[in-house]
């Protein structure tokens, strides 16, 4: 089982009593904050000597002064018949007003540690803060995967509203989370009897009567060396039984001591047991410092909040569920397809293959890829697969790759296509290797290892017409993606630029529609965005959407692109037919890869033509002025310097630190980019060597020639741009 | 010294019971047969125990030690001389206990 399902059904089933115990919990922290104002704490270094005779002085009866884990002091005492509790001011003895151990209905603490159900409760309550702590350990390794590591833990958390929740919550609170399951244990197990705290008998001893009168206690030598701060509680000996003892009690143990002689009767040291529950109480309770227990009343209340966005995230999930339609049964196909998918988008690829193969005549079964097999009528086998993280499988295909390891191999062709981001090191890293662990076992392929970049439709078409020549079988492949929730947006401003190469072009900016809460946690609406994000939008007459990269974040209010005239284009045409007040449907896909984490290095954005857009949304919001240094790469600064006017206000307002420009078409232009970069290698170098993070966008072509020209500046430094890329400080949005 | 009855089994907190978890604390088999479950708030418990005729009016007594949580420890609560005119007579404890009765069968 993996981390992932295991913190799913936990959190889903017990985690529903995780809440009793959390709210409940919370609630009970109401306590020692409301003790820490009802009585002054008694000094620390106050001998237990003086109180007890200021005390004794003031209250009549005394049977048993408390120091409370708040500092406070509570003496018990009869008044004739009546058996009375106080507070008392350790200054001068007197009676502050009665003692009671909790504000709280008694029901309140029974439903937190037993659910109202007595021993079988008990064990209950044991039983969720076993699952809250493993809900803990599981949450940090998925935290950690999620990251990408110990150092990126704090990086800006990305997902809708219910996954940055569930997420930025659990990034604060998971450590505390964890303590207060570990010592809930802790006390658990002492409370149900399986560890014994202290299995000793008391010592039997007596005063010894001599006919000597008692020692008043402020006279007890044991009581004026010991201080306040380390008493727990005193007991009186008793008016009636002449043979009775004092009896004090510390963290450190606990003493008897002669009522005539004053002398220690007999000492015991508290056990190792005593004292690690000791601390597990004051942990799990926070009763010796209010603010403690005010952080604990925190997150016992961010478990509701936990269970809520984790129900959202799960129910979300599940829409996003695999649902083939039309597969056979796979005993009467004659084409497999398996499938490996982490997000869900790979299963529609599958959808489009099975459609375009039946279509065909053929008869496919689809089915996950851990289901691999053959059958003795099986044709063609086609693997679609993803990569997850650092070339991990995806979770529900973990193990394939040992099952497909353990399987002989047959003359079946079986063809493999990746799925991934070239943003990351290990593009299609696990389609690779599953390619390359079929062709070790013998298994001929159709077509070599192809992989996708980015869910492109396009790409996956031209695979299809590969296909359809190899098969000899007239086959089409038009993907239309199940598109995510999408919202409308307005157009409220637009910047025409005339280009060059009669390419007219256009900075966008439209406003988006104020979204309620609900709709945001459902998911619903316009996500969050950052600078370097995608927005998909499709274009009316096409089910296919077309992405552009954002200008701007969400922080910004609005949102920016810059489009240029494509020829043919369907949806540049549409973007630059719009009018101010027109509106596009439009959703957010995140660009983790490219995105901007916070930092206070140099940043080096590179761009060419429309390229400069998502560089422009970094260096917008460089509040920190953080060193930015842009290259950007035009034709004629007259017709396409796109945001110029902008960033030289930038330039200004020191958000943009240096900023080189080429015009690659102007005599005296400067040529492309790369070229400034060649010409400034020396301050690159020393940036890199700051430890400067690099963004590149434009085309491939001009991706490929920045890629080349820093491959040469870095040289000297023994640095590459795989280097950095591996360290993930490199990285390009490629159109 | 006999134990009667032990309303509480937890082990943990029965050295609150101070009196008798000294007084008792040779007995190994003090706890035989004779615990149950602890008593809350406004509930009465019943106890039946076996008791000699000989025990009767010879100078033992009925003594019982009560504890609350987080309150303090109430050792001889209640203290009732075993004797004939006692039987049927209610008495009152120094603090929990609202009143103590016994019977004989």
């Amino acid at each position: 089982m993996s981390w992932k399902v295991i913190h799913r059904w936990l959190g889903l089933t017990v985690g529903t009593l995780a809440v009793v115990l959390g709210i409940t919990g919370s609630v009970l922290a109401i306590d020692p904050v409301q003790q820490a104002w009802q009585a002054p704490v008694a000094p620390g270094d106050l001998p237990v000597a003086m109180l007890v005779e200021r005390v004794t002085r003031s209250v009549p009866g005394v049977e048993e002064i408390r120091r409370l884990p708040s500092g406070a002091i509570a003496v018990f005492s009869f008044a004739g018949d009546q058996p009375q509790a106080s507070y008392v001011d350790p200054a001068d003895g007197k009676v502050l007003g009665a003692w009671q151990p909790s504000a709280l209905p008694r029901w309140v603490k029974n439903l937190h540690r037993s659910l109202l159900l007595g021993d079988a409760g008990r064990w209950g309550a044991a039983g969720i803060a076993l699952a809250i702590a493993l809900l803990c350990v599981s949450a940090l390794v998925l935290l950690l995967r999620r990251m990408g590591g110990w150092q990126r833990l704090a990086a800006r958390v990305r997902g809708s509203l219910a996954q940055r929740i569930h997420v930025v919550t659990g990034r604060v609170v998971l450590a505390v989370l964890c303590l207060t399951s570990l010592t809930a244990l802790t006390m658990s197990a002492s409370t149900l009897g399986l560890v014994a705290l202290d299995t000793r008998t008391e010592p039997e001893v007596l005063s010894v009567v001599t006919g000597k009168p008692d020692l008043p206690g402020a006279q007890l030598a044991t009581l004026q060396s010991l201080a306040v701060q380390d008493l727990r509680k005193l007991n009186f000996p008793g008016a009636t039984d002449p043979e009775d003892t004092w009896k004090v009690a510390t963290a450190q143990g606990q003493g008897w001591i002669d009522r005539y002689s004053g002398q220690m009767l007999a000492w015991q040291d508290a056990t190792l047991a005593q004292r690690v529950y000791d601390w597990a109480v004051v942990l799990h309770t926070g009763e010796a410092a209010w603010p403690w227990a005010v952080v604990l009343g925190l997150v016992g209340a961010s478990v509701l909040l936990f269970w809520l966005s984790g129900v959202v995230i799960w129910w979300q999930a599940r829409r996003q569920a695999p649902h083939i339609t039309g597969n056979t049964p796979l005993a009467q196909a004659d084409v497999f397809i398996f499938v490996a998918s982490e997000g869900g988008s790979t299963w529609g690829f599958a959808q489009t293959l099975q459609d375009a193969l039946s279509q065909g005549g053929h008869r496919v079964h689809t089915s996950a890829l851990e289901n691999f097999q053959t059958t003795a009528i099986t044709r063609q086998v086609f693997v679609l697969s993803a990569t997850y993280g650092e070339g991990q499988a995806p979770a529900h295909a973990s193990h394939a790759l040992e099952h497909i390891a353990k399987l002989n191999a047959s003359a079946v062709p079986v063809t493999v296509l990746g799925f991934g981001d070239r943003q990351f090191p290990a593009f299609c890293a696990f389609a690779q290797a599953l390619d390359q662990a079929l062709r070790a076992q013998g298994w001929p392929a159709l077509l070599p290892l192809e992989c996708i970049h980015q869910q492109s439709g396009q790409q996956f078409a031209r695979w299809g017409i590969a296909l359809a020549q190899a098969l000899n079988e007239p086959l089409v492949l038009e993907h239309v993606p199940r598109l995510p929730p999408t919202a409308v947006l307005t157009l409220i401003a637009r910047q025409d630029y005339p280009g060059v190469t009669g390419q007219p072009t256009a900075i966008l900016r439209f406003a988006w529609p104020s979204q309620g809460l609900v709709t945001r946690l459902r998911g619903h609406g316009l996500a969050r965005f950052a600078a370097g994000d995608l927005v998909g939008i499709v274009p009316p007459g096409s089910a296919v959407p077309r992405y552009y990269s954002l200008a701007s974040g969400w922080e910004d209010g609005f949102l920016e692109i810059c489009v240029r005239q494509m020829p043919g284009g369907l949806c540049s045409m549409h973007l630059l037919g719009l009018q101010v007040g027109d509106s596009i449907t439009a959703f957010i896909r995140t660009n983790p890869g490219f995105s901007l984490p916070r930092t206070r290095r140099p940043v080096l954005l590179i761009g060419a033509g429309t390229g400069v857009a998502p560089l422009v949304g970094f260096i917008r919001r460089n509040d920190r002025r953080s060193p930015m240094h842009l290259y950007f790469g035009g034709r004629d600064p007259a017709r396409d310097f796109f945001f110029g006017a902008e960033i030289q206000r930038w330039l200004g307002e020191g958000r943009l630190a240096t900023l080189q420009t080429v015009f690659s078409r102007v005599p005296d232009g400067g040529g492309y980019v790369q070229d400034a970069l060649r010409r400034d290698a020396e301050h690159l170098r020393g940036w890199v060597v700051q430890g400067a993070i690099v963004r590149v966008c434009g085309s491939r072509a001009m991706a490929q020639g920045v890629a080349e020209a820093l491959d040469a500046v870095l040289e000297p430094l023994q640095l590459s741009v795989a280097a950095l890329k591996a360290k993930e400080r490199y990285a390009e949005d490629i159109f | 010294m006999r134990t009667l009855w032990v309303a509480g089994g937890k082990a943990k907190y029965h050295k609150h019971l101070s009196d008798w978890s000294r007084l008792s604390a040779g007995d190994a088999k003090r706890l035989d047969g004779v615990t149950g479950a602890s008593v809350g708030a406004g509930r009465t418990l019943k106890v039946t125990a076996d008791l000699a005729d000989a025990l009767m009016d010879a100078g033992y007594e009925i003594r019982i030690d009560a504890a609350v949580e987080d309150m303090r420890d109430s050792p001889s609560e209640v203290r009732i001389p075993l004797s004939k005119a006692n039987v049927g007579k209610p008495q009152a404890g120094k603090q929990y206990i609202q009143s103590v009765t016994f019977q004989l069968q």
